[in-house]
């Protein structure tokens, strides 16, 4: 039985992630957020079943949906808001984006929007994890469309024959943008590709935090204790579109009902509640804490000033100054 | 002061960069295999005896994997140097480069930093188009890449040092002709310029230029082969009474400009021979240079002297067209006076 | 490359013709072989060809003319280049200035064939190509380019041709110029009063020297030599107006160009300003120690580089220092441009780092190495001299302590830094050897009061005494 307390927090935590990403999307549409946004909505388990056995010196990787793996890993709901926001106090400073949040003072590597461009750097963190050899692992996040590309291939095959602390995350939402991955895949399950790296590999129930918490946890001691890679493919579900400009008209209504029905949130709610570790009061409790955790992340983004200009001149090379650039140059008279 | 060929003095620094610190390492191909080539052109050859297989890590054929792998652990505080056996390869390697590499400590608002260092072979040698490419321009058009070109033993060593302890991710073109490596990696063709090089510590650092020979009426700017072209250019017009400058850059991205535009001042005329492509290549990217910031000191147009826009062909007659040669450089020069 | 053209000798005994037509007009093109032009013989009108290809130009004769058999009437040059764009508006420009400058009394020797000058409103000037460099260098030597001949590729004229005429022009000067001329009355003065007239300057027509130049002239050389006036004499009201010395000047310097330049700033920051100099000693040993421990690894950082640092920290927190008086209105600036005072041969010159407070000491200190260098060399591009904040001034090489530095317009403040020195401080309650350096801030009281100012001087001493503070 998973401690109880952790129950809760994992709860919680899927809980900000989806309040988090429905935020987005409200501000969004009310135009408050320049860039394209890739939601979370409905893979929480995922992200916060996996990283809830991660510490800050462990690294996870990202895609161009990173905020749910982002939030899971403890990157601050303030820094990403104020970065999609496009403000200075964001993650990224500004310069990043969605695509782009992360906090290396989490081990949150600045997600990665090319796909599957994420894995082979896993692999190198991961190099170094165990040259290092302080028992930090790194946790590559993927959805099923990187499985196709030549990265993950090269990536996968190398954590393999080094015997890598990795564990390779692959959200199989069925959907790759707009692909369906019965097109795109001979196999039923993508954790069988593991099996041609020599590779360990699981399948579990992505709608199912608790299940999520279980087949990762075996998956970062086997990595922590030098037992190699895993390949950890989790069944989920994006219950939004791809990208905000997504009207998703290549899914069934049936299909997305069925689904929303398995929602982890509900779910996990739902077991709480007969498990005796919450009540609709405590539920509700938490319900306004995270409410007001994503109210004052708003706050400070809208409050937060922006940066200059000139600052996209700044933080090209690490250590230098701005790249000069004649635009930049006040010329003589004021 | 010894006397060594580049591959050696390349060798030499990178033993000496992993002494000093532990968190440096090599991951290329066929790099540390026991009784292996030490490389394609033997730089890493007998590495591996002193620092073991994990600090000299043999990969698979994967390109795109290992520049990924040299990323990830650069950002997790190791210092990789990575490889690849011939420069055309990083084409599929230009993902994590570029996309990754090159951008990170932007798109992290300057909070992660990535010191890795990738080493390349350029140049025509017989191969074919695939194995003959001299690409530095691709690379030089992306910023947060550092790119160096050293055509000397000293300038290898010095470089490389100046790489792998310089916090970004940087670049290292070096001359398949000018390694001067020995036994069964000898090119035939070779120019094997073999230099002193100091047996303490010493760094070239990144960003400056040196001028080779020193003159007043034209300047010459050539980069590793074409360098040593433009040297055997000048000779040539010295016996007309032209005296030309030869500048050798050393680094590419970032352009000792200054040492570049000083000399035009001086000399009013610019040649720029290369080994690539005339168009899209650096050479214009340095003749645009010039005419924005020194078009007054001009007495003559600027001059590149490249490569045709053709890939590099096999047959040795044809490469020889295509390489640009001393004599297409004098004739290059004598036009403009 | 040019070739003349010819009156051919047609006839046996004929010595002229007459130039009956042109068939082409100055500044065509003519294909070799065609028809160029008709003469009249005594029996008959004939063509003559063109002996070459190129651009017609020079043409002397004109229809009517009688000519000398073999004598040059026109000039056939080199083609020029097809150049898109080749619009009027750039060649007006070649022709205005030409006849500006063609208006001057400029001598031509007879024996030089120069290129036609083209008629104000002609369309068919041949285009003329230049380098740059050329054109730059006949520029400033204020010569016209129509005058050169030019032998670079293409027909371009440059830099060689244009430092050959100039060398030429000159030689023809020397040779060409006269002695000075003084009038016989002024002549017969001088030489009986053993007066050196040719090194005079003649205030007669045309620079003659007159007996009035001749007379002042032995005026000064008398007053020279004049007794002192007694001790008891009463000063008069016109002695003790101030008159330049007695003697004829060793050298003589053009007081212009920067010079000039510099005498007019000075004067403005000077006395349009209410400048008010506050000086304090700083206890410079932990930035002198700082300086050691930066060198030892590997950063030479001049103390202009960290003064310009702990400037920037200082003026960040002071933002009314960091500012200047335009019309009705105090102007704070958000960018903090520093100008550095670099000593030289042409005078002081204050190049800008700009954005001091967003640089890192090593930048700074290769920037202000580059300034200076290219300051010495004259090689400071126009707005890198101009547009700073704050100024920073250092005499302390030369041994200097306090002084009084002009403030630099529009800024409001400058500092002065003295020489650093090893003095002995009492600190608590003992004396030890401590390394000081005056410091002296000139500010503008029109902007900014002694006691802002005052307190802006503390913190610059303040972080000069304890650069950890910077840090902070």
């Amino acid at each position: 039985m998973v401690d109880p307390q952790l129950q809760l927090s994992l709860y919680r935590s899927m809980l900000t992630i989806r309040r988090f990403e429905e935020r987005c999307n409200y501000l969004f549409m009310q135009g408050k957020i320049p860039s394209t946004l890739h939601l979370y909505i409905g893979q929480e388990a995922v992200a916060v079943g996996v990283c809830a056995h991660l510490t800050a010196d462990d690294y996870a990787t990202s895609t161009h949906r990173p905020h749910g793996h982002s939030i899971a890993k403890g990157v601050s709901l303030r820094s990403i808001m104020a970065e999609l926001y496009a403000k200075r106090t964001g993650c990224c400073k500004g310069k990043g984006g969605s695509m782009h949040v992360g906090d290396m003072t989490v081990g949150m590597i600045p997600a990665i929007a090319i796909v599957g461009g994420n894995i082979p750097l896993t692999t190198g963190l991961a190099l170094a994890c165990k040259r290092l050899g302080q028992g930090r692992v790194a946790v590559g996040f993927m959805g099923d469309g990187a499985t196709n590309e030549g990265a993950f291939h090269e990536g996968l095959n190398m954590a393999s024959i080094w015997d890598l602390p990795a564990v390779f995350v692959v959200e199989n939402n069925l959907y790759a943008a707009s692909t369906p991955v019965g097109v795109t895949f001979k196999i039923q399950d993508i954790a069988q590709r593991a099996a041609s790296y020599g590779m360990a590999s699981d399948i579990c129930d992505g709608m199912d935090v608790l299940a999520v918490y279980e087949a990762a946890g075996r998956a970062i001691v086997r990595a922590r204790a030098g037992g190699g890679p895993t390949l950890l493919e989790c069944k989920t579900y994006r219950h939004c579109g791809h990208s905000r400009s997504d009207p998703r008209t290549y899914r069934s209504k049936e299909e997305e009902t069925g689904w929303a029905a398995r929602d982890a949130i509900l779910r996990m709610a739902a077991h709480l509640k007969e498990a005796g570790l919450a009540t609709d009061e405590s539920l509700a409790q938490i319900e306004q804490e995270v409410t007001a955790a994503v109210d004052d992340a708003v706050a400070f983004a809208e409050s937060s000033p922006s940066p200059a200009p000139e600052e996209a001149l700044e933080d090209v090379f690490w250590g230098e100054g701005p790249v000069p650039f004649a635009a930049a140059a006040p010329g003589g008279a004021r | 002061m010894s006397k060594m060929s580049i591959a050696e003095a390349i060798r030499e620094g990178i033993r000496e960069e992993m002494r000093r610190d532990p968190l440096v390492f090599c991951i290329g191909e066929d790099i540390g295999i026991p009784g292996g080539f030490g490389g394609a052109f033997t730089v890493t050859l007998g590495l591996s005896d002193e620092f073991g297989h994990e600090r000299i890590l043999d990969t698979p054929i994967s390109e795109l994997g290992l520049a990924g792998v040299a990323v990830g652990a650069a950002m997790a505080g190791l210092r990789p140097i990575a490889d690849v056996q011939y420069a055309d390869f990083l084409f599929l390697a230009m993902d994590q480069l570029v996309n990754n590499a090159a951008k990170m400590t932007y798109m992290s608002g300057g909070v992660a930093k990535v010191p890795m260092v990738m080493r390349a072979p350029v140049g025509a040698t017989a191969r074919g188009s695939q194995h003959a490419q001299s690409l530095e321009a691709f690379f030089c058009h992306v910023p947060g890449l550092k790119v160096v070109a050293p055509a000397t033993a000293y300038d290898a060593k010095g470089l490389l040092k100046s790489a792998v302890r310089d916090d970004n991710p940087v670049i290292m073109f070096e001359h398949k002709l000018l390694y001067g490596s020995k036994g069964p990696r000898t090119e035939r063709g070779a120019l094997s310029p073999v230099g002193e090089v100091p047996d303490e510590d010493y760094v070239v650092p990144i960003g400056k230029g040196i001028i080779r020979r020193p003159g007043k009426d034209v300047t010459i700017v050539g980069k590793l082969l074409t360098m040593y072209r433009a040297l055997a250019a000048a000779e040539e017009l010295a016996k007309d009474g032209i005296e030309a400058e030869v500048i050798d850059p050393r680094t590419l991205v970032p352009l000792d400009k200054e040492l570049l535009l000083e000399s035009v001042r001086k000399t009013g005329r610019l040649v720029i021979v290369e080994e690539d492509n005339l168009t899209g290549g650096w050479a214009g990217e340095l003749a645009a240079i010039v005419a924005e910031e020194a078009f007054y000191w001009l007495d003559a147009p600027v001059k590149r002297v490249s490569a045709p826009d053709v890939p590099p062909p096999f047959a040795p007659v044809m490469e020889q067209f295509y390489v640009p040669s001393a004599e297409r450089v004098v004739a290059a020069v004598k036009a403009l006076f | 490359m040019a070739v003349e053209v010819l009156v051919p000798p047609l006839g046996q005994t004929v010595e002229t013709l007459t130039l009956v037509s042109w068939y082409k007009q100055e500044g065509e093109t003519v294909a070799q072989g065609e028809p160029l032009f008709s003469v009249e013989t005594d029996k008959a009108t004939l063509d003559v060809e063109a002996p070459a290809s190129g651009v017609l130009s020079a043409v002397t004769a004109k229809p009517g003319d009688v000519v000398k058999v073999l004598s040059a009437i026109a000039v056939i040059g080199a083609e020029p280049k097809e150049r898109p764009g080749d619009a009027g508006p750039h060649r007006g420009l070649d022709e205005g200035r030409t006849l500006r400058q063609s208006e001057g009394a400029h001598k031509r020797d007879a024996g030089v064939h120069a290129l036609a000058r083209p008629e104000p409103g002609a369309t068919s000037a041949p285009r003329r190509f230049v380098s740059p460099r050329a054109r730059r260098l006949a520029e400033s030597e204020g010569i016209d380019l129509a005058e050169i001949a030019p032998t670079g590729p293409e027909g371009a004229i440059i830099e060689r041709d244009v430092r050959a005429y100039v060398d030429a022009a000159r030689v023809r000067a020397e040779q060409a110029a006269p002695s000075a001329s003084i009038s016989p009355v002024a002549r017969r003065m001088a030489e009986e009063a053993g007066l050196d007239w040719q090194a005079l300057a003649g205030g007669g027509p045309r620079g003659q020297i007159t007996r009035e130049d001749v007379e002042a002239a032995l005026e000064r050389r008398s007053r020279g030599t004049k007794e002192p006036p007694a001790p008891s004499a009463q000063p008069s009201a016109s002695d003790l107006r101030p008159s330049t010395p007695a003697q004829q000047p060793a050298s003589e310097l053009p007081f212009a160009g920067i010079r000039a330049l510099i005498a007019e700033r000075m004067t403005a920051g000077h006395s349009n300003t209410a400048p008010v100099t506050l000086t304090t000693e700083a206890d410079v040993t932990a930035l002198v120690e700082l300086r050691q421990k930066l060198d030892v690894d590997g950063i030479a950082a001049s103390y202009n580089d960290l003064f310009l640092a702990i400037l920037a920290r200082a003026l960040a927190e002071h933002p009314r220092i960091n500012a200047s008086l335009d019309g009705d209105s105090v102007k704070l600036w958000s960018q903090i441009d520093i100008a550095l005072a670099v000593d030289t041969e042409r005078g002081l010159l204050a190049p800008v780092v700009r954005g001091v407070d967003r640089k890192g000491l090593v930048q700074l200190a290769v920037e202000t190495a580059s300034l200076a260098e290219r300051a010495r060399n004259g090689k400071c591009a126009p707005d890198e001299l101009t547009g700073g904040t704050f100024t920073l001034t250092n005499l302390g090489m030369y041994g200097i302590d306090a002084f009084t530095p002009i403030i630099n317009l529009p800024e409001c403040a400058i500092l002065g830094v003295g020489r650093i020195r090893t003095q002995p401080i009492w600190v608590s309650d003992h004396v030890e050897p401590r390394q000081v350096v005056w410091l002296s801030l000139t500010f503008d009281h029109r902007l900014v009061d002694g006691g802002p100012a005052a307190r802006f001087l503390q913190r610059v001493a303040q972080l000069a005494g304890k650069p950890h503070l910077l840090m902070a």
